[in-house]
């Protein structure tokens, strides 16, 4: 598999985007061959903390390392299915950078902040030799977190003066930060008041790895060089600890093992179904039948 | 999982002024499709890039200041170099009509002027597709 140029590598990411079962399956023989190479970096947090900003800032600081790779997730419309992709316009300074390259993807409305084929994604620029891949979610709430499964670090970007938006996010999204960071710290008292309730929760959580907390004014690119060199020692956090690492890899592979039972699934529905499925949903609307008796009659004739 | 129309929306050259563009950046998603939008002030470079790493099937490009006839050869050039040139361009904004032809022999397949519905837009390239 090559990438001799960014239009065939930005084809075959279509492909692998739209679940293409045979572009997945040469993906999958060519990434067992040369394995994991490059570092995965999630940035997550809510809506306006400033993640794209930060992402953009991030950029330039790791394209002096190495290649950089952008996936960078907005949500898609229930209604329609469209998308307005807008992570792009924070990061444009780099679209001519060779060194660069940013995939915008809608979710197709996935839950948990990632888009179904993003684990795929990134195994196409790992392969492609991008040696940091840096995935920007959705804007979170409380229970996005299937970015963990996929990174090597987790950035937690969250706003200042935050005290209500933290009760909110105590539970899901805490627990899955390797690093936090509060942004916008030119606001300087709120951001103060965040930085302080964070480590105290940490405190109260403790941990093998005690996540550091760090104030970022992504705007102006302040504490990203904090931020890169933390990135950097929990990669040594990990790659001293195998069992810590063994612990994500394990959920990674639970995580990527159902997906794809369900692309199957799916597939599978599509080629073999579609009638049962329509007519499923017709006896449901009219009374019937009920969901779970039409789901395993469908299920029965098409697992065979 | 379904393939789905990718358009990128951009603003070439120096105007700050990008209202239209997001209506239509906004419609269009509303009619299903992903919208990539790169912001105000950008070359045409910086355009060719973005859509090529999105793997858009059409760019939009809008544009106020006057600057169309240097702008959108350049865009349309830039495509070819770098092989792109089955991404489909229509241009959209303060274009006078004495400009449209010139613009249209440089591959700009079709210039949406004030006024146009938004309609007219999702037409055109629902059409562009089955050719």
């Amino acid at each position: 598999m090559k990438f001799d140029s960014d239009v065939k590598l930005s084809k075959f990411i279509s492909k692998i985007e739209n679940q293409h079962i045979e572009s997945l399956r040469e993906l999958e023989l060519e990434f067992s061959q040369k394995g994991k190479r490059a570092q995965v970096i999630g940035i997550t947090g809510p809506p306006g903390a400033g993640k794209s900003t930060l992402t953009n800032k991030l950029i330039s600081a790791l394209v002096k390392k190495g290649k950089v790779a952008v996936i960078a997730v907005d949500p898609a419309s229930l209604f329609t299915d469209g998308a307005l992709l807008g992570d792009r316009i924070r990061m444009q300074e780099h679209a001519n950078n060779p060194d660069v390259f940013i995939r915008s993807l809608s979710n197709r409305n996935a839950l948990g902040g990632l888009s179904a084929a993003t684990g795929d994604i990134i195994k196409v620029f790992d392969i492609a030799g991008f040696e940091f891949i840096i995935v920007e979610t959705v804007g979170v709430g409380q229970d996005e977190i299937d970015i963990v499964k996929y990174s090597d670090t987790v950035v937690l970007v969250l706003n200042p003066a935050g005290g209500d938006d933290m009760q909110a996010m105590k539970a899901g999204i805490m627990e899955i930060a390797d690093v936090f960071v509060v942004n916008k710290a030119d606001l300087k008292n709120e951001a103060e008041k965040t930085f302080n309730i964070i480590n105290y929760w940490i405190k109260m959580n403790e941990k093998e790895w005690e996540p550091p907390v760090i104030k970022t004014n992504a705007l102006e690119g302040n504490g990203v060089d904090e931020l890169v060199s933390n990135i950097v020692r929990h990669k040594h956090f990990f790659d001293n600890n195998r069992k810590a690492y063994e612990k994500r890899i394990f959920l990674k592979a639970k995580h990527e093992l159902m997906q794809k039972i369900f692309l199957v699934i799916n597939k599978k529905l599509e080629t073999n179904a579609p009638e049962y499925f329509k007519t499923g949903i017709e006896s449901i609307v009219n009374g019937k039948s009920e969901p779970l008796n039409e789901a395993e009659k469908i299920l029965k004739g098409v697992l065979k | 999982m379904g393939e789905k129309i990718r358009v990128l929306i951009a603003k070439p050259g120096l105007d700050g002024h990008d209202r239209g563009a997001k209506v239509i950046a906004q419609a269009l998603k509303d009619a299903g499709m992903e919208v990539i939008y790169t912001g105000l002030r950008q070359t045409p470079e910086q355009i060719v890039n973005a859509a090529i790493q999105e793997d858009v099937k059409f760019i939009g490009l809008s544009i106020l200041s006057g600057a169309h006839n240097t702008l959108f050869p350049k865009v349309m050039q830039l495509l070819k170099e770098k092989k792109a040139e089955d991404i489909k361009v229509f241009g959209g904004g303060v274009i006078p009509a004495e400009d449209i032809p010139f613009l249209k022999e440089n591959g700009i397949l079709e210039v949406f002027t004030p006024g146009t519905s938004i309609k007219t837009v999702i037409d055109f390239i629902e059409n562009e597709l089955k050719k």
